[in-house]
C-alpha cells in the first residue's frame, strides 16, 4: 500500500467518524453509559433488557460497557480519578462504603421518594445494608446472596445418611461430618472429610459468631467484639472441627486439593448463593443446599451482594434514575434475575420465578435465609484489612499454633487499631 | 542533507574541550537508557517520594500529612516484623546463593566432556518464570502431598510442615533461591576464566595445595566479581516479594511477611498509597546504606587488578 493510499483511507475513517457522531447529536438522544460486570453468557440478557428499555424510552440510548469482575473495580477507580465514570455502574457490596466516602455515588433518597412505583417494601432490608450511610442510600441491590450449607448428595447416599434438614443444629453438623470423614483407599490416611470452608472472613460474623450470640464488630464498627465469652465459646466449637474432631482438611491439605468441595473431597461446605452455578449446575456430582445449622443462640447466616449506583458526576441524573428504577423494578429484577435463576434476587417478588428456574434444587432456603441473614461485617472500607488479620489468625488457630484465646486477643488488638484508623 | 547536519554537529563537537567531548559522547551513548529511565522510572520515583508525604487512596485528592506516614512506620510493629524477616531472608539467601554459585561455577570450570551442556542445564532455571517456580515449590513443599516430605519419609524422617510452620516457612523460601543461581554462576564462571593461568602455575610451583591455591589465588582474583555478586544479590534479596506473595501470603502468622509484601498490602489491598510509598522509601534508604557499607568493607577484601595491598 502506498503512503498516499493509506492517508486517503485514514481521512475517510476520520470523516466517517465525524459524520456518525454528528448523526447522534442531531437526533438529540441522551446517551447513557452503563457499566456491568457480567460473564459473557449473561451479556445477551443484558442487551435484551437494554433493547426493551430503549424501545420504551426512545429518547435514551444505552451504551453498555462490560468488564470482567476482576477488573471492574480498577476500571471504576481509574474512571473516577479521570472524571469519566459511567452514568450508572455496578457496585459490589464491599466497595460501596468506600465509593460513598469518595463521593462517587449520587444520593438516591429524593428519586426513590418521587417514584412511588418503585416499590422499596419488596426489597429485602438486609440487601440494602451496605448502601446506606447516615440515613442516605447511595445504591440499590439487584442481588442479595446468603451463605448456605452446600452438601454432596452422592456422598451422603454412599454413607447411608439422610440429607440435612431445616431443623439441623450444630451437633447434627458435627455428627454427620464425623460419619463422612473416611479413609477411602485404606492407606491409613484420611482422604475424605466431612466439612470445609467453615471459618473464613466471610463466615466469621455469621453463622460462626452470631450463632453463639456474639458478633465480630459492634454496629458502629468502632470496636472488635471477639473476646467476649460467647465469641470465645463460638470459636472453640468451630476450631475443634479442625483440631479436635479432625473432620475438616488441614490448611495444607486444602492448599493441595485447591477446592475440596468442588473436587468431591468433602461432604459439606459453606458457600454463597453465587456458588450455585458451579456446584449445583456444573458439578461432577449431585449436590444441593440446606439451611445453615442453628447455633445455641439461634440460626444466622451472612449475606453479601451487589447492586448499581449512579455517578455523582452524571449530567443525565433523570435519565440515569429512569434506567436504574426500571432495571431494578419488580419487573426488571424478574426479567434479569428471576426467570434466569442468576444470583439471588434482591426482591421478594422475583423469588417464585427464581425457584422455578432451579426446579429440583432446594433454593427456597436462600429466600428464607434472607429473612434471618445478617449483612457481612465490617462493611466499612476497613474490611479488606480486617479480613487479612482474621484469616491469618484463623489459620494459626487451625494449625494449633495458637490457642483460641490468644488468636482472638490478637484479632481484637489489631482490628481495634484498624477500625480506629478508619473512623478518624 | 542528513549527512551534512551530522558533519556540522561533529564539527561543533570537535570544537569543544576534549574532556567535555568525552562526557557528551558518554551521555549520547547511554541516552536511550537515560530517556527510558527518566520517562518510566524517574517520574514514578519522584512521584512516590511526594506521595509518601500524603494520605491518599487513589480516589481522593491526596492530603498532605507531613512526616505522619514515617512516624507511623516507626511505631508499626508489622514494619519491624517485616524488616526482621527481610533481613533474615537476605542473610540466608545471599550466603546460600553466593556459596552455591561459586561452587557450581568451579565445577563447571573443569575441562570435562559436555561441560557446555551442564552449563546450560544449570543456567536453565534462571529463565523460567518466577510465579511458575513458586507454585511448583509450594507443591513440592506441601507437607501432605509434596515430594520433599515423601523423600524424607522414604529415608525415615518425618518432614516438617514447611510453609505451614512458622519456623520452617522462611528457611523453605530461602532454600528456593538455589533455583535462581544461574546468572550469578555465569558471572563467577567468567571471572574464573579470567584468572591468569600463570598465577595458578606459579602457586603450584611454590608447592601450594588445592586449598592454598583456592584461598590465596582464586578467591583474591575473584574478589571483584564476588563483590558484584554479593551486592546485587543483597539488593535483590531485600526486594523479595514474589515467593511469599504466591506461596504463603506472608503466613503462617507473619512468619514470611517481608517489607515489599507489606508495602504491597498497604498500597494495593488497603489503598494506603501514602503509607506504602513511605515503606518503599525506607526500604530504598536501607538498601542504599547497606550498599555503602559493603563498598566500605570491600576495601578489606576486594583486590582489583594491578592493585597492591599490604
Amino acid at each position: 500500500m502506498t503512503k498516499g493510499k493509506r492517508l486517503q483511507i485514514l481521512l475517510l475513517v476520520v470523516a466517517l467518524t465525524l459524520f456518525a457522531s454528528s448523526v447522534t447529536v442531531s437526533a438529540e438522544k441522551i446517551v447513557l453509559r452503563v457499566a456491568h460486570a457480567w460473564e459473557s453468557t449473561f451479556v445477551d440478557v443484558q442487551k435484551e433488557f437494554d433493547k426493551k428499555f430503549m424501545e420504551k424510552y426512545p429518547h435514551i440510548e444505552i451504551r453498555l460497557e462490560n468488564f470482567a469482575w476482576e477488573n471492574i473495580l480498577e476500571k471504576l477507580q481509574t474512571q473516577a480519578a479521570a472524571g469519566t465514570l459511567p452514568d450508572v455502574f455496578y457496585v459490589h457490596c464491599s466497595w460501596a462504603q468506600q465509593f460513598i466516602r469518595q463521593g462517587m455515588l449520587m444520593p438516591l433518597n429524593s428519586y426513590i421518594e418521587a417514584t412511588p412505583d418503585f416499590n422499596m417494601d419488596d426489597m429485602f432490608p438486609v440487601g440494602l445494608t451496605p448502601y446506606w450511610s447516615n440515613g442516605t442510600i447511595y445504591a440499590l441491590p439487584y442481588d442479595a446472596g446468603p451463605m448456605a450449607l452446600y452438601y454432596n448428595k452422592d456422598m451422603f447416599d454412599e454413607a447411608g445418611l439422610p440429607y440435612p434438614t431445616d431443623d439441623w443444629v450444630l451437633d447434627d453438623l458435627l455428627d454427620n461430618a464425623k460419619k463422612l470423614t473416611k479413609d477411602l483407599n485404606g492407606d491409613g490416611r484420611v482422604d475424605q472429610w466431612g466439612i470445609s470452608g467453615t471459618l473464613t472472613h466471610e463466615t466469621i460474623n455469621a453463622p460462626v459468631l452470631a450463632g453463639f450470640g456474639a458478633q465480630l464488630v459492634n454496629d458502629d464498627e468502632t470496636e472488635c467484639l471477639v473476646t467476649t465469652p460467647e465469641a470465645i465459646e463460638a470459636f472453640k466449637w468451630w476450631i475443634a472441627l479442625d483440631t479436635e474432631h479432625k473432620v475438616a482438611p488441614s490448611p495444607a491439605q486444602v492448599t493441595a486439593i485447591v477446592e475440596p468441595f468442588t473436587f468431591g473431597r468433602v461432604g459439606m461446605t459453606f458457600g454463597g448463593s453465587w456458588m450455585m452455578e458451579r456446584w449445583l449446575r456444573f458439578g461432577t456430582f449431585d449436590a444441593d443446599v440446606a439451611h445453615v445449622p442453628a447455633g445455641p443462640a439461634g440460626r444466622y447466616t451472612t449475606v453479601a451482594g451487589s447492586g448499581y449506583g449512579i455517578a455523582a458526576t452524571t449530567k443525565n441524573a433523570e435519565a440515569a434514575w429512569l434506567y436504574l428504577s426500571e432495571y431494578l423494578s419488580e419487573e426488571g429484577v424478574k426479567f434479569m434475575w428471576g426467570r434466569t435463576g442468576r444470583g439471588s434476587p434482591s426482591r421478594l417478588s422475583a423469588w417464585p420465578d427464581f425457584i422455578k428456574a432451579w426446579e429440583g434444587k432446594n433454593v427456597r432456603v436462600f429466600e428464607e435465609m434472607l429473612g434471618y441473614g445478617l449483612f457481612q461485617r465490617p462493611i466499612s472500607p476497613a474490611a479488606p484489612q480486617v479480613s487479612t488479620i482474621v484469616n491469618r489468625e484463623i489459620e494459626l488457630m487451625q494449625l494449633g499454633r495458637k490457642s483460641v484465646e490468644e488468636g482472638l486477643q490478637q484479632i481484637k488488638q489489631e482490628v481495634d487499631a484498624v477500625l480506629a484508623e478508619y473512623n478518624r | 542533507m542528513q549527512s551534512k547536519s551530522l558533519s556540522q554537529s561533529v564539527g561543533i563537537l570537535q570544537r569543544l574541550p576534549k574532556s567535555w567531548r568525552k562526557e557528551l559522547q558518554f551521555f549520547a551513548f547511554i541516552s536511550p537508557w537515560l530517556l527510558g529511565f527518566i520517562a518510566f522510572s524517574g517520574g514514578p520515583i519522584i512521584a512516590s517520594a511526594v506521595i509518601s508525604f500524603t494520605d491518599w487512596n487513589i480516589l481522593s485528592t491526596p492530603k498532605f500529612v507531613g512526616l505522619a506516614n514515617y512516624q507511623r512506620l516507626v511505631n508499626d510493629p508489622l514494619v519491624w516484623k517485616a524488616l526482621g524477616n527481610t533481613i533474615y531472608y537476605t542473610i540466608g539467601s545471599v550466603i546460600l546463593m553466593t556459596v552455591a554459585s561459586l561452587l557450581t561455577a568451579i565445577l563447571l570450570n573443569q575441562e570435562l566432556r559436555g561441560v557446555r551442556f551442564f552449563r546450560t542445564l544449570y543456567f536453565l532455571p534462571s529463565v523460567t518464570s518466577g510465579v511458575a517456580i513458586a507454585i511448583l515449590f509450594a507443591w513440592m513443599y506441601n507437607p501432605e502431598f509434596g515430594i520433599i516430605n515423601y523423600m524424607l519419609y522414604k529415608i525415615g524422617i518425618v518432614g516438617p510442615n514447611w510453609l505451614f510452620d512458622e519456623f520452617w516457612a522462611m528457611p523453605a523460601i530461602i532454600f528456593m533461591s538455589l533455583w535462581t543461581i544461574g546468572s550469578n554462576m555465569m558471572i563467577i564462571l567468567a571471572g574464573l576464566q579470567d584468572i591468569p593461568q600463570s598465577l595458578v602455575e606459579a602457586a603450584r610451583l611454590d608447592g601450594a595445595n588445592w586449598w592454598q591455591e583456592f584461598r590465596y589465588v582464586t578467591i583474591p582474583m575473584l574478589s571483584p566479581v564476588l563483590f558484584l555478586v554479593i551486592i546485587t544479590s543483597t539488593i535483590n534479596s531485600f526486594q523479595v516479594f514474589l515467593q511469599p506473595y504466591v506461596m504463603t501470603e506472608g503466613g503462617p502468622g507473619n512468619a514470611t511477611l517481608v517489607l515489599v509484601l507489606y508495602l504491597y498490602q498497604n498500597a494495593f489491598l488497603w489503598w494506603k498509597m501514602g503509607y506504602g510509598a513511605a515503606i518503599a522509601w525506607i526500604l530504598a534508604v536501607i538498601i542504599l546504606i547497606l550498599t555503602l557499607i559493603q563498598f566500605r568493607l570491600a576495601g578489606y577484601w576486594v583486590y582489583y587488578e594491578g592493585e597492591r595491598r599490604s
